[in-house]
């Protein structure tokens, strides 16, 4: 040691003239948006020499003069080598590795991996990418970002249901939602509110997310096993990084608009209308004046039975038109406001975020406001053991709907549309217009005979969750290639409820008030050990993997109470209601229990092979079948790195990736393998027993087995980048509510018969159509997702093509195609509707026969998303489109805004367009006030409400400006934002009735009757950190 | 292994034990539910399951609405007034709108409980006395025999009134109990002949007379009195017309002078159990109400309480036809015609002396622009609008039973004296001042044919909207003419809508099972 520090000593006094030449060097680092980025290490390559940069980014070096590179580099970030040649002052950019699809870093099961490691199917996205959208929970987030991943909202309720399918569905029975883990956490995804719908999700806000992995394929999902059958989709939150702490704050303010209201006719075409159908079903012209004088009689116009034709057409010219709908929909705000702190020291790292949003839609009541705090913590207790606990706390709060869908007749977004226009809101003295009890007496006519502006102010009702995430891990280095992991995560819920239907209401006002309370609290309970081993032998060979055990037990309770009978309506507690209708307690639950192992072998960093083993139990399944084996095999070939390719021009990056595995479907009912006599309701007071189900010992999971192909590329240096991606999942052992003789007492049990696949394609695009030289010149990025899914049944018990109990489950066939008489147009002669029979002639009146395969419903053919990127200097301009392609729907709504029977408000098109005259081509049916014809079906039959709910969406657009480093260091800001955000802005799409984008519930047939629709937003919002 | 110290090899194994305990851990029970095996081997359980299958009858689908609403809809009593759209494709006997096939489907599940409840009775109960085993099994033969009597009747021609040509068979009997999944998948019943059919019917009954007792507190369960009625219904409908006047003797001794008056009538109507009632289907609680969409009061009357047009309850989708105005005798202002009816709203001109009528009156107006004349015999009687009890059976059918047997041609028991004599019991207590009155004069000369067509007039107005009209029609195999202002032609008694479809996945998956004519 001496010897080498005289030798130095002795050089350095030799080489002074050499230091003399030394230079120093200075300049700056930032982030691609132009933020300061402090603590980047950089180091004179192929020296010790180094330093980091300061909060504002800035660093000084100096360096001998014969160093011919700087290295700038930094945790999350790509490395950076520049050539110093002649320059002395550096302003280097360093993207966050990610933005670069071939560099990512991906949380697979249990560890983190290169994605330049996995061979799986992963799609991933960037915390970036879903900051300060006004989306109340993570999976709406995820819309159009990740290909294969269909997103649909079921309506527009803020934090209301979300539909997620990872390439396409893949069971019938059993449930279709992913498997979702935040930081560790399996979630329970179940909606425990009772009055309206509350996503489970929306308790995280999305703006504390830093990434989300989405493994799709079985290789990869095969580790999670019995519970991953539709995916994984994995949420790393933020974390601490170490440093001077740093402070970020950001708001935004909005605006909740409609997304469209429909046009609908006015009270003298109303007037006509109804006529019409009076007169057809009594055999008289539409003009007659007993037909004038009955329709004015159903109008509340005094005297109508004695006028004369003269004083009815005036009559009718005078009813007023008031379009309930300007009085029902109304701009709502939204707005949020967050700050979160981050920062530590080498051995503690601590990441602090409080959160508040609340969106209001235009429809009432369907409020959303939500208060998050997340606090994370990594310690370093020793230098092998590291403690890391994050805790999520949430409370989110949301108003009542009347109804979440459905034709409610209080329900505004059902009825505002459809209540006769001649209905005023208001009286003349300002109080509500036809609410029970008024004197003089008076009240709404036509069907819907609800004030249901009167309705909604006075209803009440809140739903409100409290949510705890929480985990605590503890790595323990065993060795340097090995590690030993124990967690435990905690995820309790607690929903209450309360729903007023206020006494002042017509559905309450006989009963003097209804009130019902709910409380429901889950409590889901997750440990897992597991040894995680990576070395490396002989440089080139490189083995990881990892042993693991877990179990989990998710327990649910709930209790409800209604009563009825309140002295005042102003009392609302159950305290004073004269009678209790309903009391009530729910308790169930479940147990999964595990071992798993994977191991992975790279050669050269050129080959990679792996291999997953699950062994999982699941106490949903029968006695027999509790336990299940799950595999995954993947290999992949990083081709980029073989000799033949390393001087390409073209291609800068190729990897080809193969995939083959099994997970399994647990999610049936937790009980569904057992004989059971459940309740049976009462009957002369006394509490009954129903036998229920018969037991199936039986009873197994679904499995699904993919095979996966990919190939990930990046050509021009990575100027395009793109993911191909082509997979078979074959769903066997089909959960299907297999059907028996009804004659059996049973008309069916839970079995696994059938075969069901789904195969396609997903593309992920990515291009610098303009590519900046330098930093803030114009850049042009444009990104392009897309995902194609089949949908086919493959094979059904004891042989059947045709599922027993229902037709539209058939082998060949897309699950619950639509399956129905095929609407034929109006017959030219006599105006009344016609469908094809069975031997293809044209009919009145259809029968169940009639019905044939019209095509592919729930699930669209292909959908996806494009953005394109604008950036110069501070300014960024960002257009995210979404579209789906070939799903029909059925149009509830429409179907009662077009009845030929007139009992509601019309849509203007069908007043257009219906038919009047022998003779007239068209394909609205004449009015009929008796509804369907004799010996004719309803106007509504078969296919005739089934549209196509094809559309491209402008999803989101935002402007943001971001300051640059001079004005920021003179504010002392590390950054500063400011933006303006639009979205649902403009669709394209044939849709009739207010939004096309939404979802049933997985297993019925979806109709948009009722629901609330999503809406318009537009948010300006500033972000700062210092 | 040399890194490896004593505290991590402690972490470890202790890691290891807590996972390995789990491993057993996969066991968890139900709370809402017990196991099969389980159900039926305590009394409690036995009468828990019992309970269970009379909750089923109560079903909106059943007598919760459907059993009482739809021979009125379908046949000639109900006017749909299209004020929710309930009810309007019955009335205009639209193809597929009939009795649902929740009947067939609810009706089996109900035959399976009672079917392994006799077995498990049988087999023996610990703890059961032998008083207690056979009232259970009296009210399990009196179930199956009321299952399988709505069954048959709803899906089937009824003996003596079928259309040979479109007749495929009564329901599949099915007596024995299914436990398991496995013999349950290789089940594949054929219909059995209709009159097979009711002689089980009858077998049960008989078998449920001897078992159960009478008394006016069992009129929500299965009684001595309601087994013999029902019997004597039965046979009405398989034109055994001996057997039926028998039970219907037995029935009346045995319940003794339950008859109301034309005093206490109404007032009867007003009460949760009227007194005539000899079985009922009871809905006690406001967590059975059916609610406003769907019950037999919302079904029949906006009104909430009688006489009282400005509080509107429910919608009153179906109201008496024009031709049942006149058959209980109410004239409307303007005259009971098509355009009056459907015109103005419904004032009561005049009423008869038939105190039947008086369980009619005009509606509220807040449903549909004109008020109707509705049926007040639902009103939300048990304390909470929208809650009543469902006669299933009053005392005054077995009276009209009798007359339509002594009163029908080729009868083993016809004798018209017998006939009149029963029609006058009921019209005296009906109709005031009957005594001595013209009525009664010209009921006295009552023969043939008109005798015959006054007692099933009775019929109509005295169970007019509670479930009846419908089946007298399809018993007798008589077209349905529909009443003003109802504009239909007749439904013939050829026509394949008098028969609902049956349960469309049995014909699928079994092709012993012949679906119903036209379907």
């Amino acid at each position: 040691m001496r010897k080498t520090t005289l030798l130095v000593l002795c050089l350095l006094f030799a080489m002074g003239q050499l230091i003399a030449q030394s230079k120093t060097l200075s300049g700056k680092v930032t982030d691609e948006n132009g933020a300061s980025l402090e603590g980047v290490t950089v180091a004179a390559k192929g020296t010790k020499t180094a330093v980091t940069t300061l909060a504002d980014g800035s660093f000084t070096l100096t360096v001998p003069a014969s160093i011919k590179v700087l290295v700038f580099s930094f945790v999350g970030r790509e490395t950076k080598e520049i050539a110093i040649g002649n320059n002395t002052n550096f302003n280097v950019t360093l993207k966050a590795v990610g933005t670069e699809p071939l560099d990512e870093v991906v949380v697979v099961g249990y560890q983190t991996r290169r994605k330049r490691d996995e061979a799986g199917a992963i799609s991933t996205v960037r915390g970036a990418q879903l900051e300060n959208i006004p989306n109340a929970s993570l999976d709406k987030a995820m819309q159009g970002k990740a290909a294969g991943v269909l997103v649909q909202s079921n309506n527009g309720i803020p934090g209301g249901a979300i539909n997620v399918r990872i390439r396409g569905e893949g069971s019938i029975l059993a449930g279709n939602d992913p498997l979702y883990i935040v930081d560790g956490v399996p979630l329970n995804i179940r909606n425990d509110a009772a009055f309206t719908q509350s996503n489970p999700l929306a308790f995280l806000n999305p703006d504390d997310i830093e990434s989300i992995d989405i493994l799709k394929d079985a290789a990869s999902a095969s580790i999670y096993g019995v519970g991953a059958a539709n995916g994984v989709v994995i949420v790393t939150t933020k974390k601490g990084k170490s440093g001077k702490t740093k402070f970020t704050a950001s708001a935004y303010w909005g605006q909740v608009a409609p997304l469209k209201t429909l046009n609908m006719v006015n009270s003298q075409e109303l007037f006509r209308l109804r006529t019409e159908a009076v007169g057809n079903a009594n055999n008289l012209p539409y003009n007659a004046l007993a037909v004038k004088q009955s329709v004015l009689g159903e109008y509340r116009v005094a005297g109508a039975s004695t006028m004369t034709d003269a004083r009815a057409d005036s009559a009718a010219a005078a009813l007023p038109t008031y379009d309930w709908q300007d009085y029902a929909f109304k701009n709502g705000s939204a707005k949020s406001y967050e700050i979160s702190a981050s920062g530590g020291n080498d051995r503690t790292t601590f990441r602090l975020g409080l959160s508040h949003q609340a969106q209001e839609t235009f429809v009432t009541k369907a409020d959303f406001s939500r208060e998050a705090m997340k606090f994370d913590l990594t310690n370093k207790a020793t230098s092998r053991l590291t403690f890391t606990t994050g805790i999520n706390l949430s409370t989110f709060y949301q108003n009542n709907p009347f109804a979440v869908s459905g034709s409610f007749l209080g329900s505004p977004a059902f009825s505002a549309s459809a209540i006769l226009p001649i209905n005023p809101v208001y009286n003349t003295d300002g109080t509500f217009y036809g609410v029970p009890g008024q004197t003089p007496y008076s009240s709404i006519a036509g069907i819907l005979n609800q004030n249901i502006i009167a309705v909604n102010t006075w209803n009440e009702g809140y739903q409100r969750t409290n949510q705890l995430i929480g985990n605590l891990r503890l790595d323990y280095k065993l060795a340097p290639w090995l590690t030993w992991s124990l967690f435990g995560g905690l995820d309790y819920r607690l929903v209450q409820g309360k729903n007023v239907r206020d006494a002042r209401t017509p559905d309450a006002y006989n009963r003097k008030g209804l009130v019902t309370v709910q409380s429901n609290w889950n409590t889901n309970i997750n440990t897992y050990t597991t040894l995680n081993a990576n070395k490396t032998f002989a440089e080139k060979h490189t083995i990881d993997g990892l042993v693991g055990a877990e179990y989990r037990s998710e327990d649910n309770h709930s209790i409800t109470e209604s009563g009825d009978g309140f002295p005042i309506y102003v009392l609302k507690n159950l305290d004073n209601a004269a009678n209790p209708v309903t009391i009530g307690e729910f308790g169930t639950g479940y147990r999964r229990n595990s071992v798993f192992g994977n191991a992975n072998y790279s050669y050269n960093k050129k080959y990679l092979v792996g291999a997953t083993l699950r062994y999982d139990g699941s106490s949903r399944f029968g006695s027999n079948h509790q336990y299940g084996f799950f595999y995954g095999l993947k290999a992949s070939w990083n081709v980029d790195r073989e000799n033949f390719l390393k001087n390409s021009k073209a291609i800068s990056q190729l990897r080809v990736r193969a995939g083959y595995g099994t997970t399994g479907n647990d999610q049936i009912g937790n009980f569904d393998g057992r004989g059971l006599y459940g309740s049976g309701g009462v009957y002369n007071n006394a509490g009954a027993l129903a036998y229920t189900q018969l037991a199936n010992p039986n009873l197994k999971w679904e499995t699904n087995t993919t095979t996966n192909l990919g190939v990930d590329f990046g050509l021009f240096k990575n100027r395009i980048t793109g993911v191909v991606e082509v997979y078979n999942k074959i769903t066997s052992d089909l959960l299907l509510p297999q059907p028996l003789q009804s004659t059996t007492g049973f008309t069916q049990f839970v079995s696994n018969v059938g075969k069901l696949q789904n195969k396609g394609v997903e593309l992920t695009l990515g291009a610098d159509i303009l590519k900046a030289q330098k930093q803030g010149d114009f850049n042009w990025n444009m990104n392009f997702i897309f995902g194609y899914n089949k949908q086919a049944i493959k094979e059904l018990y004891g042989g059947y093509k045709v599922l027993p109990s229902d037709p539209t489950i058939a082998v060949g066939q897309p699950v619950n195609f639509l399956f129905t008489q095929k609407y034929a147009g109006v017959n030219a002669a006599t105006g009344r509707p016609m469908w094809y029979d069975t031997l293809g002639n044209l009919t009145y009146q259809v029968q169940n026969r009639d019905r044939v395969n019209l095509g592919q419903t729930r699930l669209p053919k292909f959908q996806g998303g494009f953005r394109n990127t604008f950036t110069y200097k501070g300014f960024s301009f960002d257009m995210f489109y979404q579209y789906e392609y070939g799903r029909m729907a059925q149009d509830g709504q429409v179907n009662f805004l077009m009845e030929n029977i007139t009992r509601l408000g019309t849509l203007q098109d069908y007043y257009d367009h219906r038919w009047t005259t022998p003779g007239q081509i068209t394909y609205f049916p004449r009015q009929n006030s008796g509804g369907a014809e004799n010996k004719g079906s309803g106007a509504g039959s078969g296919s005739r409400t089934w549209f196509k709910a094809d559309y491209i969406r402008l999803k989101t657009l935002t402007f943001s400006y971001d300051f640059d480093s001079e004005f920021l260091q003179k504010a002392k800001l590390s950054a500063l934002r400011f933006y303006m955000q639009a979205t649902n802005l403009w669709t394209y799409s044939d849709w009739y009735s207010y939004d096309v984008e939404f979802a049933g519930t997985a297993t019925s047939t979806v109709s948009s009757t009722g629901i609330i629709p999503q809406s318009k937003n537009f948010t300006v919002g500033i972000q700062v950190s210092f | 292994m040399k890194t490896l110290n004593n505290k991590t090899v402690i972490l470890l194994l202790a890691s290891a034990l807590i996972f390995a305990g789990c491993t057993k851990q996969l066991e968890i029970d139900p709370q809402q539910s017990i196991d099969a095996a389980q159900a039926l081997t305590t009394a409690d359980g036995v009468n828990a399951s019992i309970t269970g299958i009379y909750a089923k009858l109560k079903s909106a689908r059943w007598y919760g609405r459907d059993m009482i609403t739809h021979p009125e809809a379908l046949a000639d009593n109900g006017y749909a007034t299209n004020a929710s759209g309930r009810l309007l494709p019955e009335s205009n006997n639209t193809s597929g709108a009939h009795f649902t096939t929740t009947i067939w489907t609810t009706g089996y599940a109900g035959i399976n409980q009672i079917n392994l409840a006799i077995d498990a009775v049988t087999a023996g109960i610990p703890g059961a006395s032998a008083g207690t085993k056979n009232n259970w099994l009296g009210q399990l033969y009196f179930l199956r025999g009321l299952y399988y009597f709505d069954m048959v009747r709803v899906y089937s021609y009824i003996p003596g009134a079928v259309v040979a040509a479109q007749d495929r068979g009564g329901v599949p009997l099915v007596l024995k109990g299914f436990n398991s999944v496995d013999s349950a998948l290789v089940f594949r019943p054929s219909r059995t002949p209709v009159n097979d059919v009711y002689d089980q019917i009858v077998k049960d009954l008989t078998a449920a007379n001897t078992n159960l007792t009478w008394s006016t507190s069992l009129v929500n369960l299965a009684n001595k009195a309601a087994t013999q009625g029902l019997l004597a219904r039965v046979n009405l409908y398989r034109k055994n017309f001996g057997e039926a006047k028998r039970w219907a003797d037995s029935a009346i001794a045995l319940v003794g002078s339950r008859l109301t008056t034309s005093s206490t009538f109404v007032s009867n109507w007003r009460a949760a159990t009227h007194q005539e009632t000899i079985f009922q289907i009871a809905y006690l609680t406001s967590a059975e109400n059916i609610g406003v969409n769907e019950s037999l009061q919302t079904s029949f009357t906006s009104l909430v309480t009688p006489g009282n047009p400005t509080v509107t309850g429910g919608f009153g989708d179906l109201v008496p036809s024009i031709t049942l105005l006149n058959d209980l005798g109410i004239t409307l202002v303007g005259g009971n015609t098509s355009a009056n009816y459907l015109g103005v709203n419904a004032v009561v001109a005049s009423r008869s002396d038939d105190v039947r009528n008086l369980l009619f009156e005009p509606g509220s107006s807040g449903r549909t622009g004109k008020r109707k004349i509705e049926c007040t015999k639902f009103l939300g009687k048990n304390g909470f609008i929208n809650l009543d009890n469902v006669p299933v059976m009053r005392v005054a059918e077995l009276y009209l039973i009798r007359a339509e047997c002594a009163a029908t041609q080729g009868s083993s028991v016809f004798s018209e004296a017998n006939a009149i004599a029963d029609l006058k019991k009921i019209k005296s207590n009906r109709i005031l001042n009957y005594t001595g009155s013209d009525i009664e004069t010209a009921d006295n000369a009552l023969t043939g044919s008109a005798l015959y067509e006054e007692i099933l007039k009775q019929r109509r107005i005295e169970f007019a909207f509670e479930g009846f009209r419908f089946f007298d029609f399809k018993r007798l195999g008589r077209d349905i003419v529909k009443s003003a202002p109802n504009a239909n032609p007749p439904v013939a008694f050829t026509d394949f809508r008098i028969l609902p479809a049956i349960y469309q996945p049995d014909v699928d998956g079994n092709p012993n099972i012949k679906q119903n004519f036209g379907y």
